[in-house]
């Protein structure tokens, strides 16, 4: 009994403190994947799509069923317009921003959770992850 | 007995804590109080926190007989502190460009519960010397919003859910009953 808190001692003498791996798997670009009302992928021509606080459009002339869009990280709100076949359709997504300290030598990082869609001009869209991360593939999808 | 500790640490910390216990024979109620700030460098930018911790619970002896020379003991604590801490970091955006964060956390708390174990001996007279072993678990915070708060004064690093502490201390013992 006596030499219990010797042992423990011994225990965190020789345990070692292991700053995490910086493997960081924050994104700041939302992934939609776009689909008919049947539920099949659809594959869209996109002539331009436009990202709000963004000067240029985002893509230009890209055909796509699985499109990855940037969140603005100043930012709660962001609005992509994506134009094809001569019409266009506004998806405006809301997030909440989460900075956290991976560790003293990684660094800090922020990433953005709670991910949700406000506005639509699509017949349904569908959050199928709320957080934006490098190992999610698919954040909304978009029913035409 | 009523003790100074203060934990060993690297020169990004500061801080000061007091111990005292009540003795009833083979057990004991060990109350804590602290201070500590941290000033980290960060590959691009800087984290800095201040505040103050309580822990309060039960030691029981591991010695048969109660000794006026040594004491052995396991415990268990209930730990709390209140916080603020500060963030600031640059970060490029490929799309959004560079980007300055300076975010603050005021008023955090924070709590969790240590298992405990150590030693004390008498030194000379009522002076006595010692250390305690704390196996910190479950770490809890609330109110904080953008910020997670990233080290908790008295536990230490919020993301750790298992955390290893030790604190050397030197009592003054003040007899309150006869023997």
């Amino acid at each position: 009994m006596k030499s219990i808190p010797f042992l423990l001692l011994l225990i965190l003498v020789t345990s070692c403190f292991n700053d995490s791996d910086c493997l960081i798997t924050a994104t700041t670009e939302v992934k939609i994947r776009f689909k008919n009302a049947n539920g099949t992928d659809r594959t869209v021509d996109f002539s331009s799509i436009t990202v709000s606080g963004l000067s240029n459009p985002f893509y230009v002339d890209t055909p796509a069923s699985l499109i990855s869009l940037p969140v603005n990280p100043t930012s709660n709100q962001v609005t992509f317009t994506f134009y094809h076949d001569e019409v266009s359709e506004t998806l405006v997504v809301t997030y909440e921003n989460e900075i956290r300290v991976v560790s003293k030598s990684c660094g800090a990082y922020q990433f953005q959770k709670n991910v949700s869609v406000s506005e639509s001009d699509f017949s349904q869209v569908s959050v199928i992850n709320s957080r934006l991360l490098t190992d999610v593939s698919v954040n909304l999808e978009a029913y035409f | 007995m009523i003790s100074i500790g203060r934990t060993i640490a690297g020169g990004d910390f500061k801080g000061w804590e007091v111990n005292a216990d009540i003795d009833f024979h083979n057990y004991f109620l060990s109350v804590d109080y602290g201070n500590w700030s941290k000033s980290l460098d960060l590959p691009t930018g800087s984290y800095t926190n201040s505040g103050s911790y309580f822990r309060v619970g039960p030691d029981v002896s591991l010695l048969k007989k109660n000794s006026d020379e040594i004491t052995l003991f396991l415990g268990i604590r209930y730990g709390q502190s209140k916080f603020k801490e500060n963030l600031y970091y640059t970060s490029a955006d490929p799309n959004f460009g560079d980007i300055e964060h300076n975010i603050s956390n005021r008023g955090v708390k924070g709590k969790w519960i240590e298992l405990t174990s150590g030693l004390k001996a008498k030194i000379w007279k009522g002076l006595w010397g010692g250390y305690t072993i704390r196996l910190k678990i479950k770490p809890s915070t609330n109110g904080f919003e953008e910020l997670v708060p990233y080290d908790i004064p008295g536990y230490g690093i919020n993301l750790k859910n298992i955390y290893w502490g030790f604190n050397y201390q030197v009592f003054w013992r003040i007899p309150l009953r006869k023997n």
